[in-house]
């Protein structure tokens, strides 16, 4: 199998041992790497019945087949378990630089089972591993951590490494690699903690990435990457970030304000956009491995409350979970809040929104003083929000901090159900920063859908609705309305299985834009020799959407647990949705009816199943 | 008829806030095809938060915002 290694670390962490491994060779092409390898390999060896905090649980790491190729968007790589804030099937997806490190130290990605008698760091370097026991660097923050394991293991080691948070099993711990890009979501940092595993790191001697085809890759990605460098919209993401187009989101009714009460807030619009984060604290780009988008930023605050070093900057989704969702206006201080979090290693979305949650609770009276240890809440007070309540959520330090430390949804079912109908989640998972209402209503029914709850890399359904896509070849040359349905769900279907393959091919969803679907069916056959046409690349990708969905279903979800939380199905009240109602019942049953979901189960018919060549999976699932 | 169109968020990138003298009657839609942005910046106008619909004839004063659907971080 050409593009992978052929192998997988398996690391024991109770008995101290670590094994490779060689996966069937039908994984490959039936769950391609990253999203949907890790969910077949946890059909094949993990425990439903565990915990996602016990020794038993297992945590995977997994490479796409173009990890370590020289192609803008292919540094990506998944990290997958039972999620301890949403209690089901889980993946994150994170960039930087560690996925064609491992690639090129021999495996296709790590399963890591058991508990370190002590802290532990996984030491991997070409096609060997070993634990080390490492007590020292416990109760470090990431940033620390990460210098030290760099000056033991070489600067040009690569890190993955956990904070207090995922040290304290705070249930939306994130795993950061070397200190800039994060697993974020669905708290897979408090599963690396409760192993007692603080970090991960990996050093390769050669740098050889074999293809089926080498010529035909080279060719497709020498084709790709000019495209990609010469991207309107890309350089756009280049010279200003995944911010660059914040202030056209508010204006859309795209950005939540907040706790996604409002929908247009025109002052805020330019004061967090990313053009004005350019002007005032850049200092210089960042990319991902063999990346030239280079969205990534790297800032400087010299001076004020929220002076911070030069350092990793916000993206997106942390200047607008620490600016417009809490009601803060103030830019400089997302830098820093966002800093915070990953050093803590907490994930940016739900802390802000969680912490959103509660100033509402606050506001509404749902909690007091008592439970915030005598302080007030309010909104805009990002000063608070950095001096103790991120702390406190980290080492669940008093009442606040034990409180919002199992995040939004948990809190939410403490203080009672009033406080729930202003939890903004899907399956347990705080909702990330777009508002279906204004990004587009077909995001409200992918974010229900999706196996890991409100996700808006679940799918590139938000790409879609905004007219960034265009897939003839799939049927798809809609020009859809975000404000509509109309054609939502037929758009879903599509959006699935391509999000799928993205997670699971582990490219990014910025990148993979200008990658059309015959060349996305190019790269698979020419990397890793799948032979494929269209059609077999978009069953795989439902496939893995389908296994997910049964692993799910052993986990207790239902029909039922596909739906998005009130408040982001009310009418807004300003901006640019207001007053319209999206039809999310209607899309729903027509998504239900085109995938052969079951209106109760949420599964498959068995004849599906067998279309999609899942019947040995289904039955190891639904045995139990 | 003057129409004043102010550039939001990446699509100032491309154009600076400007006035745009226009003889008779134009709808949004033909303004926006007239400043020719490239088409995979998907821009529209908006008012007052308002998304503007582009067979919607413009006002003599009227001042039009363009915001570009294609990103979202």
């Amino acid at each position: 199998m050409k593009g992978s290694t052929g192998h997988f670390l398996y690391v024991d962490l109770s008995d101290g041992l670590t094994n490779s491994f060689c996966p069937p060779i039908d994984y490959y092409s039936r769950f391609i790497g990253g999203s949907g390898f890790a969910a077949r390999l946890f059909v094949e060896r993990g425990n439903f019945e565990a915990d996602p905090l016990d020794p038993e649980a297992l945590l995977t790491f997994s490479l796409g087949p173009f990890a370590g190729l020289n192609l803008s968007g292919a540094s990506r790589f998944s990290a997958a378990a039972c999620s301890p804030l949403t209690g089901h099937w889980a993946d994150s997806s994170c960039g930087g630089n560690f996925a064609p490190e491992l690639k090129f130290a021999g495996f296709d990605g790590i399963l890591v089972s058991g508990k370190a008698k002590k802290p532990s760091v996984l030491v991997i370097s070409d096609h060997t591993a070993k634990i080390e026991t490492y007590p020292e660097l416990w109760g470090l923050g990431v940033e620390k951590a990460t210098a030290t394991l760099k000056q033991k293991f070489g600067k040009a080691s690569k890190t993955l490494v956990i904070g207090p948070a995922g040290e304290n099993l705070v249930k939306f711990a994130c795993i950061m690699n070397d200190g800039h890009s994060a697993f974020g979501r669905t708290g897979l940092g408090a599963v690396m903690g409760s192993k007692g595993l603080k970090a991960i790191v990996v050093r390769a001697k050669d740098r050889n990435f074999l293809a089926e085809d080498p010529m035909a890759c080279r060719k497709l990605v020498s084709e790709l990457n000019s495209r990609i460098k010469e991207s309107v919209t890309l350089s756009v993401m280049r010279e200003n970030g995944t911010a660059a187009n914040l202030e056209g989101g508010v204006h859309l009714g795209d950005v939540p304000i907040r706790n996604f009460t409002s929908n247009f807030w025109e002052e805020m619009a330019e004061a967090l956009t990313g053009s004005t984060l350019s002007e005032k604290y850049l200092k210089r780009r960042a990319n991902c491995d063999f990346c030239s988008v280079a969205c990534k930023r790297i800032v400087e605050i010299t001076q004020g409350p929220f002076a911070i070093p030069k350092g990793p900057g916000p993206e997106y989704e942390t200047i607008v979970s620490f600016g417009s969702l809490i009601g803060s206006m103030d830019l400089a201080a997302t830098c820093k809040a966002g800093r915070i979090c990953n050093d803590l290693g907490m994930d940016t979305i739900s802390s802000g929104a969680t912490i959103a949650w509660a100033l509402e609770a606050f506001e509404n009276g749902d909690i007091g003083v008592k439970e915030c240890d005598g302080i007030q809440l309010k909104w805009g007070d990002i000063n608070t929000i950095i001096d103790h309540i991120l702390p406190s959520i980290a080492y669940k330090k008093g009442n606040l901090g034990s409180l919002l430390s199992d995040g939004s949804v948990a809190a939410a079912k403490k203080i009672g159900p009033s406080s729930q109908d202003y939890n903004v989640q899907a399956k347990g998972l705080e909702a990330p920063m777009h508002d279906p209402r204004g990004g587009g209503h077909g995001l409200a029914l992918t974010y229900a859908v999706s196996h890991r709850g409100a996700c808006h890399v679940s799918s590139p359904m938000l790409f879609m609705e905004m007219g960034a896509c265009y897939y003839p070849e799939v049927g798809f040359d809609y020009e859809l309305d975000p404000l509509s349905s109309e054609n939502k769900a037929e758009s879903a279907v599509l959006a699935m299985a391509l999000g799928a393959l993205e997670n699971s091919a582990c490219l990014c969803q910025f990148a993979d834009r200008e990658i059309s679907i015959p060349e996305w069916v190019a790269l698979f056959n020419s990397v890793a020799g799948f032979n494929w046409d269209i059609h077999d690349m978009i069953k795989a990708g439902r496939r893995i959407f389908y296994l997910q969905r049964l692993m799910n279903h052993r986990y207790g979800l239902r029909a039922e647990d596909d739906k998005i939380s009130s408040r982001l199905l009310t009418p807004a009240v300003d901006g640019a949705p207001a007053g319209i109602v999206i039809e999310f019942e209607k899309m729903r049953t027509k998504f239900y009816n085109l995938m052969d979901l079951n209106p109760e189960t949420g599964i498959p018919s068995r004849k599906t199943l067998v279309d999609y060549n899942l019947e040995i999976e289904a039955d190891i699932i639904l045995k139990g | 008829m003057r129409i004043f169109v102010e550039p939001i968020g990446i699509v100032r990138g491309r154009m600076c806030p400007q006035v745009v003298d226009i003889d008779g009657d134009c709808a949004v839609g033909e303004l926006i095809e007239s400043l020719n942005f490239p088409a995979k910046l998907n821009v529209i106008a908006v008012t007052d938060g308002r998304r503007v619909a582009s067979n919607e004839k413009l006002q003599d004063g009227a001042t039009v915002k363009l915001v570009s659907l294609a990103l979202g971080g």
